[in-house]
């Protein structure tokens, strides 16, 4: 709106009782009939015909002779004609005498006034205008004002204005409600006691609150993510807040500060901080939970493979007896053909003799073989009875010889002459040497020696009769597993075959036997040392 | 066949056949025994009667009837209880003298002695020397 333009006209209403003053006037305006705005001018006589024409018509201005009014009246009179006309401007006419009140204390409602002894037409003209532009001005500046309140109280940010004196003009209700102060409490003080009440340090919260001296002093505006105010209860709130220069660019014109809380937003981001890191936690732990899994599962994998292993192993034994069959059958025919032919043909010549010696023997050492993998792979129940030691290691080394060729192992025997027999179950104690012997011979992949000792004794006891070492001069068992050697899946073949089996097993049967079993390194050399005490 | 001849008649019941002719041939040249095979287990009681044998070598694992049922039918029949009969097996473990044959009566009974495959003839006949009917 520019308070440039006037309508082209405007009606006056004027209040002059003495007649003669009247024609003065209004001959002075007609003096100025060629300017515009034009003035159409009416005359009242008395301040109630006032009020009566301002009633039936619109005046844009009111000229008010105050001698018509009388003095003290004139701000009730003016009043009174505002509320039956409120848009309309009062210039007010003084004779002399009065102007010097009114220059000190013009009532409100009043755009100006003049001094009867001095105007003339053109400036009579002019200040009518104006008191219209004023009035408009008035009006345009109250809306403004209107305007201004409403956002300032709708806003839900705290919005406080701070003037060139570093005071409070203004503050709108979410700033007193976040303050815990009315605005009247907060207008016109200093905004350092304000924002600053009651804090214990105060030296932080001056730099804390320092952008806004700057902004005040440069006029650029400045924000910050976050900073603590205290409110009326002298209780922190944060806040993120901005200042901005009123007037940009200009020094010291006041700024209006713009803040809004941040206290949820700070928890929030505590829970999440929170949260993030039992997130982490539980990260941590799923991946450790995994690896623990991942070595159980291993774990599981081999004791399965153990297990199949072991599987296979009694299958073996389940099977021996139907193999021993097929084999002893063509064995028998051999051996029968054999003697036959030695009948028939032995008497011609020493290597005929000795070929079919040669095969006999062949096939009675088959034979042996067939019987021992059938005593090995025995039924449950054991059978306790005497035996001949000697022997049973016998056929246990035939089981094994095979094994033993392969790996180059020289085999020893030192049995003492004079044995008694001792009470065992056959099949269990090839067991035992067939297992001590293949451990043995897988500790000496290189070839060696494998030494079977048997002799009484030296402690002859009701239990205690004979002893046997089987000693090897393989790799020897590692410190650490020794006393482990004889639990289940102990094994140092781990993914070579060995079930870790074996001797558990040779354990238990030698426990059975009520005998006993130690394993050592060798004390001179390297190998491993077996002695069994029955 | 001819009772009175003064070779000792033996019944080989096995369904080895190759096995059975070896023994039959060198028990034959060995001593004076007349030898006969029977491969059949089913058939085997008929040609213990038929034959009438001084001694039974008896198989005991054949796929049609097992030695130690044939045992038993042997000892139920009166006539051919007092046979002896030795079992002649591809399983047995060294030191088992005996093995069971079966039940007559309710009462069990015994063979033995039982011979193990691979046998060499001497042994053989030792054993059957030991165990024939006089």
């Amino acid at each position: 709106m520019t308070f440039d333009s006037l309508p082209k006209s405007l009606n006056v209403l004027l209040l002059e009782k003495h007649g003669e003053d009247a024609r003065f006037i209004q001959g002075l305006l007609t003096d100025s009939a060629n300017t515009a705005p034009v003035l159409k001018v009416k005359t009242a006589l008395s301040p109630a015909e006032v009020l009566r024409m301002a009633a039936l018509e619109a005046y844009h201005v009111l000229l008010i002779s105050t001698g018509s009014v009388g003095s003290p009246d004139i701000p009730a009179f003016t009043e009174k004609v505002l509320s039956a006309s409120p848009a309309s401007s009062i210039v007010l006419l003084c004779d002399q005498g009065d102007e010097g009140k009114l220059s000190a204390d013009k009532p409100a409602g009043v755009q100006d006034y003049l001094l009867k002894t001095r105007m003339d037409g053109i400036f009579l003209h002019r200040v009518l205008s104006n008191a219209f532009r004023i009035k408009q001005i008035q009006k345009a500046q109250r809306s403004s004002e209107n305007l201004l309140n409403s956002v300032m109280d709708s806003v839900a940010e705290g919005v406080i204005f701070i003037d060139g004196a570093l005071a409070i003009s203004r503050a709108n209700a979410s700033a007193c409600r976040m303050l815990g102060c009315n605005e009247s409490e907060l207008r016109g003080r200093p905004y350092s006691a304000v924002l600053l009440s009651g804090h214990e340090n105060e030296k932080m919260s001056v730099s804390g609150l320092s952008f806004i001296s700057k902004t005040l002093e440069d006029g650029v505006s400045r924000s910050v993510e976050r900073v603590s105010f205290f409110d009326g209860m002298n209780k922190p709130i944060w806040v993120h807040c901005s200042a901005r220069s009123v007037c940009p660019g200009e020094k010291s014109a006041g700024l209006l500060l713009a803040f809004r809380s941040i206290s949820d937003a700070l928890q929030k981001e505590d829970k999440l901080k929170d949260a993030i890191q039992e997130q982490l936690r539980n990260e941590q732990r799923l991946v450790e939970a995994l690896s623990e899994l991942k070595k159980l599962n291993q774990q599981l994998r081999e004791t399965q493979d153990q297990l199949i292993q072991a599987e296979k192993l009694q299958s073996v034994g389940r099977l021996a007896a139907g193999v021993a069959h097929e084999v002893k059958n063509p064995l028998a025919i051999l051996m029968q053909g054999a003697e036959y032919l030695q009948q028939m043909l032995s008497k011609r010549d020493e290597d005929t003799h000795q070929v079919l010696e040669d095969m006999l023997d062949a096939v009675r050492r088959a034979d042996t073989v067939i019987k021992g993998l059938l005593d090995f792979s025995a039924p449950a129940e054991a059978e306790m009875r005497e035996e001949n030691l000697p022997e049973i290691i016998d056929e246990s080394l035939q089981l094994v010889r095979h094994l033993m060729i392969q790996n180059k192992i020289q085999v020893k025997k030192d049995f003492s002459p004079d044995l008694k027999s001792v009470v065992l179950d056959r099949s269990r104690m090839q067991q035992v040497f067939v297992n001590l012997f293949s451990n043995a011979i897988h500790a000496m992949k290189d070839g060696g020696d494998l030494v079977v000792c048997v002799r009484p004794d030296p402690k002859q006891s009701p239990f205690r009769h004979v002893i046997v070492e089987v000693s090897d001069t393989g790799t020897g068992i590692p410190a650490e597993m020794l006393d482990k050697v004889f639990d289940p899946f102990v094994t140092t073949r781990r993914g070579k075959g060995g079930t870790g089996l074996g001797l558990s097993v040779v354990r238990g049967i030698m426990e059975i036997h009520q005998g006993e079993i130690r394993i050592a390194n060798r004390s001179e050399g390297h190998g491993t040392v077996v002695t069994l005490r029955f | 066949m001819d009772e009175t001849s003064d070779k000792k008649r033996i019944l080989i019941v096995d369904d080895e056949e190759k096995f059975a002719n070896m023994i039959k041939k060198n028990l034959e040249k060995a001593g004076s025994y007349d030898v006969k095979i029977e491969t059949k287990g089913t058939q085997a009681l008929a040609s213990v009667k038929a034959f009438k044998p001084h001694l039974i070598i008896l198989d005991v694992i054949m796929p049609d009837k097992r030695g130690p049922e044939i045992a038993v039918e042997i000892r139920q029949d009166e006539k051919l209880a007092k046979i002896p009969i030795v079992f002649l097996t591809a399983t047995a473990q060294k030191g088992q003298s005996e093995m069971f044959g079966g039940l007559v009566g309710g009462a069990p009974f015994t063979i033995k002695p039982a011979i193990s495959k691979p046998v060499s003839t001497p042994d053989l006949v030792k054993c059957i020397e030991e165990n024939l009917l006089k």
